[in-house]
C-alpha cells in the first residue's frame, strides 16, 4: 500500500515540493554544556565553600603525622585532616590542618593541639589504639570562646583532662618536686581528688610549677587554708615502738603522689578559683611548719639579740598564728648605720582581713595602719622558756603612743616595741638600782642607834617600874598627909577660936563639916586607896617576878635578833644585789664548810 | 578532488537513516519504512560541539577527584587517576602505568582534540584533507567505547574488594565524572556527520 501511494506522489508533481529548511538554529543541545557548566560551578563553590579552615599547628615532635593521612579528631570524631607538614627555621614542624568548615567554629585561641600516640607512663597507658590506626592529632576545644586564630602551638604532651570537664584548675609551686609529674594523683585522705595535668620549670624563679586538676565533686574540699605536700611514698620510722614501714600504693610510689588537707584548727579559709596557687611542701612536716607565701611583708627592726629567732618560726597575734618570719638578715636593707636588726615578715593576708579588718570601720588602704595607731606592737616573745624558742608576737600596748607604719626602702615598717622578758629585765634593773642608791650602810647604822636607844628605853622602864614601890609608898605618905590634914582641920574646925567665927561662919563650917562627914566624902579617900590597890596590882606583872616581864624581855630579844637578821640581809644584798630576787646562793652556803 | 560527482544532496536524494533506502529529497518519509528523512543529520556540528564541551567540563573533576578511596587499615587513601598513573609507574609497574594513561587520560583528550578538530574542519575553519578527517572520525568512533575502561576497573575493584576494615574500596566522585564524560563524548561523536566534511569540500570547490 504504502509503495502504491509513493509512486502515486511521484507521478503526481504537483503535490507541494518538500521543504528543505536551511534556517540556521541553536540546537536543544547546547543545554548539555550549560547544564555541566552549571552543575560543576555549583560543585566548584560548595568545595570552596565546604573546605573549611586552614590552621598551622606547630609541634616541636610531629611524631607519626602524616600527610593527607592523619586526622584531627575531638573526642573521637574526626573534624579535620593534615594537609601538608613544613619545618620552620627552628625545625619544628608546622602541620596545615584543614578543619572541617562544621567544626571550624571549635578552633579559637583556647584550643589545645597534641598528638595521640601510644604513651606508657606511670599513670597508665593511652593511646593504645593508634598502633595500628596511626597517631592522630587531638584537640580539646577550650571551656571558653576565645579569639579567632589560625596559628596555634600545640601541646608536647596531651593535656590530663579535657578543659571542659568541670572542675578546679589551681598552681602548685615547688623548688623540689622530686617524681611528681604529669598524671599524679592527689589523694585527700587517700581519695584521688585530682590529677597533675601539666609540669613546667620556670628557670627565671627556678621553681616547677605543677597545674593541678581537682575533680569537680572534690571543689570542697579546696580552699585557701588547704596545703600540699608530697607523699614520700617509702616511709620508715623507728622509735620506741619498733620499726614502722608505711608502703604507699604502687601506684603512688611508681608515679608519685600529692597529699592534699585542710589543716583542722584553721578555719575553713575562703573558696578559690582556677588559677589559685598553692605552695607544694616536701613534706607534711614542712606542710604544718606552713608558709604564707601570699602574704602581705612586714619588715621588723629589732633592738636586742635574735637568738632563738628562727626563719619561718610563727608570727601570732595574741597566740593565734597570722604568719611567719620569712628573713633575718641584714642584707635586708641597705642602710646600715642602725644597730637593729631587721626581719622580715609575711603575714596571712587572709588572717590580717579577719583580725584587721580593712575599711569595714576605718578607711585603711593597707593592713595594720590603724592597729599600730592604737597601739599595735610586734615583739620577740619566748615561745618556749626550755628551748628559748622566739616568736613574733603582735599585741596592743595600751601605754605606747601611735606610731604609723613607715616605709623603709620599700617595706613596711612595724613598729617594736622590746620583748616581754627585756622590758622585765629593764625594771629589775631599776629597781635594783634603786636599791643600790639607797645607802642601806646609813640605815642599818642608824637603825642600831634607834635599837640602842629602844633597849635603853625600855631599861629605864625597867628600872622606873622597879622603883615602883616609891611611888606607892609616896602616895601612901600622901594620904596619910591628908588624913592628918584633915584631922588638924577637925581639930581646928573643933576648937574654941573657930565658935568664934560668927554663927553663919560657924554654921558654913558646920555644913562643910555635915559634907566632909558625908558618906560620899567618907568614900573618897577609900576609893583612892582602892584605886592605889588597883594600880599596884596593874604594875604588878612588870615587877621582876610578874609575868609580863619576861614576855617584854622577850621581845625585846627577837627585836635584836630582827636586827641582826636585816644587817645580814643588807650584807647579802650589797654583795650580790641579783640575791633579792634568785636567793641566797645555795653553794655559797656549803662552800665555807672546813674539813 | 578538483571534480567528483554530484553528491546525493545535490541530486536531491537522501538515505533513510533506517534502511538505507535512497529517497528523493523532495519525500518527507522514507518510501519504504516511513522514517522522516533528513538530507544530514541534524544540527550535527553544534550538538558535536555542545557534547564536546559539556565533556571538556567533566573531564577536569574526573581528573582533579579522587577516582577511589582505599580504605585501608582505618586509613583512607583518595586515588586519582594521575596519581595512580604516577604510582605504578614509582613502582616500576610502566606497563600498566602507560595502559592507565592511554585510556583514561591521552585517548579522552584525543578524542575530544579530535572531536573539536573534525567539527572545525566541517565548518571550514580548518583545512584537513577530507579523507583524512573521514578516517579520523571512524577512529574516533571506534576507540570511544574503550574509554569506559576505567569505570569498569573501579566497579569491579567497588565490587571485589570490600574486607570489613582491613581495606574496603569505594567510588570517588571522578568515577562518575569519567563515566559521564566517555558518554558525552560518545554522543558528541555519534551526532557528528562526516558527510558534512565533503558538504564543505564542494562548497570550498565552488568558491574556487
Amino acid at each position: 500500500m504504502k509503495t502504491e501511494d509513493t509512486e502515486e506522489t511521484k507521478n503526481q508533481p504537483a503535490i507541494a515540493k518538500p521543504k528543505v529548511s536551511k534556517k540556521r538554529r541553536i540546537s536543544i543541545v547546547w543545554l548539555v554544556p550549560i547544564l555541566g557548566i552549571l552543575l560543576g560551578g555549583w560543585l566548584l563553590i560548595n568545595h570552596f565553600n565546604d573546605k573549611g579552615k586552614l590552621i598551622h599547628v606547630t609541634f616541636k615532635h610531629g611524631d607519626g603525622i602524616v600527610s593527607e593521612k592523619t586526622k584531627i579528631r575531638c573526642s573521637s570524631v574526626i573534624i579535620g585532616k593534615v594537609e601538608g607538614i613544613r619545618l620552620n627555621e627552628d625545625l619544628d614542624m608546622i602541620v596545615d590542618i584543614r578543619i572541617g568548615k562544621e567544626f571550624s567554629r571549635m578552633i579559637d585561641a583556647n584550643t589545645r593541639f597534641w598528638v595521640v600516640r601510644p604513651r606508657v607512663t606511670g599513670a597508665g597507658i593511652s593511646g593504645l589504639g593508634t598502633i595500628l590506626s596511626g597517631s592522630y592529632i587531638a584537640i580539646d576545644p577550650g571551656a571558653e570562646k576565645g579569639k579567632r586564630q589560625s596559628k596555634f602551638i600545640g601541646l608536647e604532651q596531651p593535656p590530663v583532662t579535657a578543659s571542659s570537664v568541670p572542675g578546679l584548675r589551681l598552681h602548685l609551686f615547688s623548688s623540689d618536686p622530686g617524681s611528681i609529674g604529669i598524671g599524679s594523683t592527689l589523694l585527700y585522705q587517700g581519695n584521688a581528688v585530682g590529677k597533675i595535668e601539666s609540669r613546667e620549670f620556670d628557670t627565671k624563679e627556678r621553681v616547677t610549677i605543677f597545674g593541678v586538676f581537682i575533680e569537680k565533686e572534690y571543689i570542697e574540699l579546696i580552699s585557701s587554708e588547704t596545703r600540699f605536700w608530697r607523699d614520700s611514698g617509702l616511709e620508715l620510722d623507728v622509735g620506741a615502738n619498733g620499726f614502722k614501714l608505711d608502703l604507699p600504693s604502687i601506684g603512688s610510689l611508681l608515679s608519685g603522689s600529692i597529699r592534699v588537707d585542710t589543716p583542722l584548727g584553721n578555719d575553713a579559709g575562703v573558696n578559690v578559683e582556677d588559677g589559685y596557687s598553692f605552695n607544694l611542701y616536701n613534706s607534711k612536716a614542712e606542710s604544718d611548719a606552713s608558709c604564707f607565701d601570699f602574704a602581705e611583708r612586714f619588715l621588723l627592726l629589732v633592738d636586742q639579740s635574735v637568738r632563738g629567732l628562727s626563719k619561718s618560726a610563727p608570727v601570732e597575734y595574741r597566740g593565734l598564728r597570722i604568719g611567719r618570719v620569712s628573713e633575718i638578715s641584714y642584707d635586708l636593707i641597705k642602710e646600715t648605720s642602725t644597730k637593729k636588726i631587721p626581719i622580715l615578715l609575711h603575714l596571712d593576708r587572709g588572717l590580717l582581713e579577719k583580725h584587721f579588718p580593712l575599711g569595714i570601720d576605718n578607711d585603711d588602704e593597707e593592713y595594720l595602719v590603724s592597729a599600730t595607731k592604737n597601739g599595735l606592737r610586734a615583739t620577740l616573745k619566748s615561745s618556749s622558756l626550755l628551748t628559748g624558742q622566739l616568736v613574733v608576737d603582735l599585741d596592743f600596748y595600751s601605754d605606747m603612743e601611735s606610731q604609723p607604719i613607715t616605709t623603709l626602702e620599700g617595706y613596711k615598717l612595724l613598729p617594736t616595741v622590746e620583748s616581754g622578758l627585756a622590758r622585765m629585765e629593764d625594771r629589775i634593773a631599776a629597781v635594783l638600782n634603786k636599791i643600790n642608791n639607797l645607802k642601806i650602810e646609813d640605815l642599818i647604822a642608824d637603825l642600831r642607834v634607834t635599837s640602842q636607844e629602844g633597849s635603853a628605853a625600855i631599861k629605864n622602864l625597867g628600872t622606873m617600874l622597879n622603883e615602883e614601890g616609891g611611888i606607892v609608898a609616896q602616895t601612901k605618905d600622901t594620904i596619910s598627909e591628908v588624913k592628918l590634914t584633915l584631922t588638924a582641920l577637925k581639930k581646928i574646925i573643933e576648937s574654941e577660936d573657930v565658935n568664934k567665927i560668927p554663927a553663919d561662919f560657924r554654921a558654913s563650917l558646920k555644913s562643910l563639916t555635915a559634907i566632909l562627914n558625908d558618906h560620899d566624902m567618907k568614900k573618897i579617900p577609900k576609893d583612892i586607896r582602892n584605886t592605889l590597890g588597883e594600880l599596884n596590882g596593874a604594875v604588878k606583872p612588870f615587877s621582876p617576878d610578874g609575868n609580863l616581864h619576861g614576855d617584854l624581855l622577850r621581845t625585846l630579844e627577837e627585836i635584836r635578833s630582827t636586827v641582826r637578821a636585816l644587817e645580814r640581809t643588807a650584807k647579802t644584798i650589797e654583795a650580790k644585789p641579783n640575791s633579792l630576787l634568785f636567793g641566797k646562793d645555795k653553794s655559797s652556803k656549803s662552800a665555807p664548810k672546813a674539813k | 578532488m578538483s571534480s567528483l560527482s554530484p553528491s546525493a544532496k545535490e541530486l536531491s536524494m537522501s538515505i533513510c537513516h533506517t534502511c538505507g533506502r535512497a529517497n528523493s529529497a523532495e519525500n518527507h518519509q522514507c518510501e519504504r519504512c516511513g522514517t522522516s528523512l533528513h538530507m544530514r543529520k541534524t544540527d550535527s556540528v553544534q550538538r558535536c560541539l555542545a557534547y564536546s564541551v559539556a565533556s571538556i567540563i567533566a573531564y577536569i573533576p574526573a581528573n582533579i577527584w579522587p577516582i577511589m578511596n582505599v580504605d585501608e587499615l582505618g586509613s583512607i587513601s583518595h586515588k586519582t587517576i594521575l596519581g595512580g598513573v604516577v604510582e605504578f609507574w614509582g613502582s616500576g609497574v610502566y606497563i600498566v602505568s602507560i595502559i592507565i594513561f592511554t585510556a583514561s587520560v591521552m585517548i579522552p583528550g584525543l578524542k575530544l582534540l579530535s572531536l573539536f578538530s573534525l567539527c572545525a574542519v566541517a565548518k571550514g575553519w580548518l583545512k584537513i584533507d577530507a579523507k583524512r578527517a573521514t578516517k579520523l572520525y571512524y577512529l574516533t568512533e571506534l576507540v570511544g567505547r574503550w574509554s569506559m575502561l576505567d569505570v569498569f576497573v573501579v566497579a569491579i575493584l567497588v565490587g571485589l574488594i570490600q574486607i570489613g576494615d582491613l581495606m574496603s574500596i569505594t567510588a570517588g566522585p571522578a568515577a562518575i565524572a569519567f563515566a559521564l564524560m566517555v558518554i558525552l563524548t560518545m554522543l558528541a561523536a555519534h551526532s557528528f556527520d562526516p558527510r558534512v566534511i565533503w558538504d564543505q569540500v564542494r562548497k570550498n570547490e565552488k568558491d574556487s
